[in-house]
């Protein structure tokens, strides 16, 4: 919720710096953030009833004297015949209308009603409506108005299940599905209650007759409405947290006052119907569970003077709720309250010791082993989200998917892998290994059935060095690792064809997949394994294709070998990913020595033309083809 | 052949990468295994009851609405929207005193740069007769200090989940730094989750935390797009090694 920390202010007696309020209200459990004056409250759900100037203020008066008393109507009010029927009693066990004509309106506001708009940033609609949006910010309750002229009938309200036509006062037409509690006048909606008004009997400019409902409306008959209709309604953001079931006569004789401030009124009369006296709750007062909970110990005067402030009422060894909290309803809820005021970071910490209940310390599991294993074969792990649009028999759907074309739960691994390579090709990437270890999930003989799966992928060059560099990945590649490195036994390599796959690239495509159940574990050469360093910061990658460039040197002093090595290895340049041997040949008898480099290049900012790339490679030949001892076949300065 | 090895350049193997969702997962586990934790496993496709009624998330919880939670198989299951529901297939098998912890996948019906569908949390539950709100803050004191380092300010603040009571969120502060990251939800658990999985509540008391795995890898890598630890791009994952 938005305020301006000057209401806020204003009703604080003693002096207090803004970064102090924002600290306090983080202290108490707001989240908050202040810009010109103005602070947003990120009040949890729970806490509806701090969504108001009136909320905060209440929740501060344990660190501050407070005015928290707003101005209101103290006169005996008439009561007047309303043909209203509360058909929906259990929704809305208290409401109250007020009547109230003005000789004439005004947008002429005075300072406090007028900041609401001019320096929070709201809009003015009209006179009635404008003083409803105020009150609701200032007190958190809403109001709606009607516009009196426009109300020719018997309101009604009730819980309706049929599809009908609504159209808001925001000129929204929707069609109401479901249940939804409204209030109706000759069989038309007038009010989607809650949630907002209907255009129809809606206030304008020159309203001078309303009619202004304050309701309590139970959460669940409010939740969900305004996202499912799309609407913005702060009053049903209000309902739905849940707002005090007793304050609308309060409310209604603030609003008068407002009125009062800016018009004259010719006539005011107040309806209400079928006020139930809220069963106060109560909890025992129980401070040495309090004190078990948090941790401490506190003294009694001071835990009374806390829950006091906060409103609560003590009375012999009962704690009361004040009826706008309608989050608390235990000893750990009133915990809560004390450890709030105090302030979670001033509570002690005393040191756990969970030495008693561990095992020896787990051993790793089979997982551990076989991501161990892989990755130092050249395999990298990947995660992929379980929806997809290939429903098999046994596979569960989902009701309602992000994407209603992927509405399915994979069964198997495989066309995500097999996704996740073509998406590297596209890529160029030429030498891919990829693993996934997940869950999936089955319906077996209508259970639910739940399998823990290896999936490997691999297509392309074995590796790019110069061993590996001119090996395709084959079956037998990944049959070796899959029972030298793995120990399996069990398993069937798939080789998963090219032809509806979208791609050029001709490459066999290696696939296996296998159940991890019953799997033994074994020791991987952790010698062979640096620890991941925490340090990494991450570098955004280019979508820009890459060029690469091969090129070969000729050795004829071998002891220029290492030179050349390092001369290319230390090479850096803007546009260069990376450099590497993918050919080496050590020709004994001509006492030459051949070595082939592949560059890669590749921009952050653009697609690269061939001759920045051939700028570079000139420079790298050049530097190192000025030893006479070394040669570019055919490569001329 | 005669190969000298000295003037072979080095053979380099190029090693892959785990999943550095999967590397953070597994520091965390370590931690609170180190701890004195169990590892506990549960499934992705849960019942509503044991996501939410047994957790004290009430029928009229937002979060429980169609456009939050992904209901599968005609509403009999929902995929799971955090891994708490495994701390109750615990709880409901072995009796206090305990301490689990779990890591996993959840899903929730949200897709932008911050929030996906499917991400992962680690949780941790602690069980035992006198478990209060102070020991809660020393084990998340030595939790932080283990991910973030000794130099990060760590605050704790009021907040709300249904399953916990008091509940506590907790902001760290880099040094040098003057924004307030927040990384982990915690409290002590409400009586009533307790009384659900027949463990006294006047008896025994607890502690549990939770944290999202996503978010912490983007604060220590600076990974500021989300979907990008799912894209699967090698030039992506080949970072994190």
């Amino acid at each position: 919720m938005k305020a301006l920390v000057n209401d806020i202010k204003a009703r604080i007696k003693d002096p207090i710096s803004t970064e102090e309020l924002s600290d306090l209200l983080f202290q108490l459990g707001h989240e908050n953030n202040i810009e010109n004056n103005i602070i947003d409250i990120d009040i949890t759900p729970n806490r509806g009833d701090c969504l108001s100037l009136l909320g905060i203020l209440r929740d501060l008066k344990n660190f501050y004297e407070i005015d928290a008393k707003y101005e209101i109507h103290e006169e005996i009010l008439d009561s007047f015949n309303l043909n209203f029927f509360n058909e929906s009693v259990e929704s809305c066990p208290n409401i109250s209308f007020l009547k109230i004509e003005i000789d004439e309106t005004t947008l002429d506001y005075k300072a406090y009603l007028e900041s609401f708009f001019s320096e929070l940033g709201n809009k003015k609609i009209n006179f009635f409506t404008d003083i409803s949006n105020y009150l609701s910010y200032e007190l958190g309750q809403p109001t709606h108005c009607y516009d009196f002229s426009k109300l020719d009938g018997d309101i009604v309200l009730r819980t309706s299940k049929e599809r009908m036509q609504f159209e808001t006062l925001t000129d929204k037409e929707i069609e109401l599905f479901d249940n939804n509690l409204v209030f109706e006048m000759n069989n038309k909606v007038i009010n989607l209650a809650g949630v907002m008004g209907g255009k129809e009997t809606a206030c304008s400019d020159s309203t001078t007759s309303a009619l202004i409902e304050c309701a309590f409306f139970e959460p669940e008959s409010i939740i969900g409405r305004s996202v499912k209709y799309d609407l913005n309604s702060e009053a049903a953001h209000r309902f739905e947290r849940g707002v005090d079931p007793v304050c609308q006569e309060f409310v209604l004789r603030r609003f008068i006052n407002i009125v009062s401030d800016h018009a004259k009124i010719k006539n005011v009369k107040l309806y209400t119907q079928g006020i139930k006296d809220l069963n106060e709750i109560s909890i025992n007062i129980n401070r040495q569970k309090i004190e078990k909970i948090l941790g401490i110990s506190i003294e009694e005067e001071k835990f009374i003077n806390i829950l006091e402030n906060l409103g609560f009422r003590i009375e012999n060894e009962s704690i009361f709720i004040p009826s706008y909290r309608n989050d608390i309803f235990s000893i750990n809820d009133i915990a809560e309250e004390i450890a709030r005021v105090i302030g979670y970071n001033n509570l002690p910490s005393n040191q756990v010791n969970l030495d008693k209940l561990s095992n020896p310390l787990p051993s790793k599991s089979v997982e551990t082993f076989l991501r161990k294993t892989l990755t130092l074969e050249g395999f990298s792990e990947v995660i992929n989200s379980p929806f997809t649009e290939n429903q098999s028999s046994d596979s569960f759907f989902v009701d309602n998917p992000l994407d209603s074309n992927k509405n399915s739960l994979r069964t198997s691994l495989r066309e995500s892998l097999t996704n996740n390579l073509l998406y590297n090709e596209r890529r160029q990437k030429d030498s891919i290994k990829f693993f996934e270890i997940s869950d999936v999930y089955f319906i077996n003989d209508k259970k639910l059935s739940r399998q823990k799966k290896l999936g490997i992928i691999a297509s392309g060059r074995v590796g790019n060095n110069y061993e590996e560099f001119s090996k395709q990945i084959n079956e037998k590649y990944l049959k070796d690792i899959l029972i030298s490195k793995l120990s399996l036994s069990d398993f069937n390599i798939e080789m998963i064809s090219r032809e509806n796959l979208d791609t050029k690239i001709k490459t066999p495509i290696f696939f296996v997949e296998v159940d991890l159940k019953g799997m033994q574990r074994q020791e991987v050469d952790s010698d062979l394994l640096k620890e991941i360093n925490k340090e990494i910061k991450y570098k955004a990658i280019s979508e820009f294709p890459t060029i690469s460039r091969d090129i070969s040197f000729l050795i004829k002093n071998e002891d220029k070998i290492n030179i050349v090595n390092g001369l290319v290895q230390e090479f850096k340049n803007k546009i260069l990913r990376e450099q590497f041997i993918f050919d080496f040949y050590k020709d004994n008898k001509n006492g030459v020595t051949k070595i082939g480099y592949r560059f890669i290049f590749q921009s952050n900012e653009k697609t690269l033309t061939l001759e920045e790339v051939d700028e570079v490679m000139k420079i790298v030949i050049e530097t190192i083809i000025s030893d006479k001892e070394i040669e570019v076949p055919g490569y001329k300065i | 052949m005669s190969q000298n090895k000295k003037l072979f350049p080095d053979l380099v193997k190029e090693l892959g990468t785990i999943h550095p969702i999967t590397q953070i997962k597994s520091e965390i586990l370590t931690l609170l295994e180190e701890i004195g934790f169990d590892s506990i496993d549960g499934p992705e496709i849960e019942t509503e009851e044991y996501n939410f009624d047994m957790l004290n998330i009430k029928k009229t919880h937002p979060a429980r609405q169609m456009h939050d939670t992904f209901y599968v198989q005609n509403k009999d299951f929902v995929l799971r929207t955090h891994t708490s529901p495994v701390q109750i297939r615990g709880m409901l098998e072995q009796k206090p005193p305990i301490a689990f912890c779990s890591a996993g996948k959840v899903y929730r019906k949200d897709d932008d740069s911050t929030h996906l569908p499917m991400f992962h949390q680690v949780e941790g539950i602690y069980v035992d007769e006198d478990v209060n709100f102070s020991h809660l803050k020393d084990l998340i004191y030595k939790i932080v200090t283990s991910l973030f380092g000794s130099k990060v300010k760590i605050r704790f603040r009021p907040s709300y989940f249904p399953f916990t009571e008091p509940s506590a969120e907790v902001d760290i502060l880099y040094e040098g730094s003057d924004k307030w990251l927040e990384i982990l939800g915690c409290g002590i658990v409400n009586p009533k989750v307790l009384e659900n999985c027949s463990i006294d509540p006047n008896k025994y008391s607890g502690l549990a935390f939770g944290l999202g795995v996503e978010r912490m890898a983007m604060l220590r890598y600076e990974v500021s797009d989300i979907r990008d630890f799912y894209k699967s791009n090698l030039d992506f994952l080949r970072q994190f090694k």
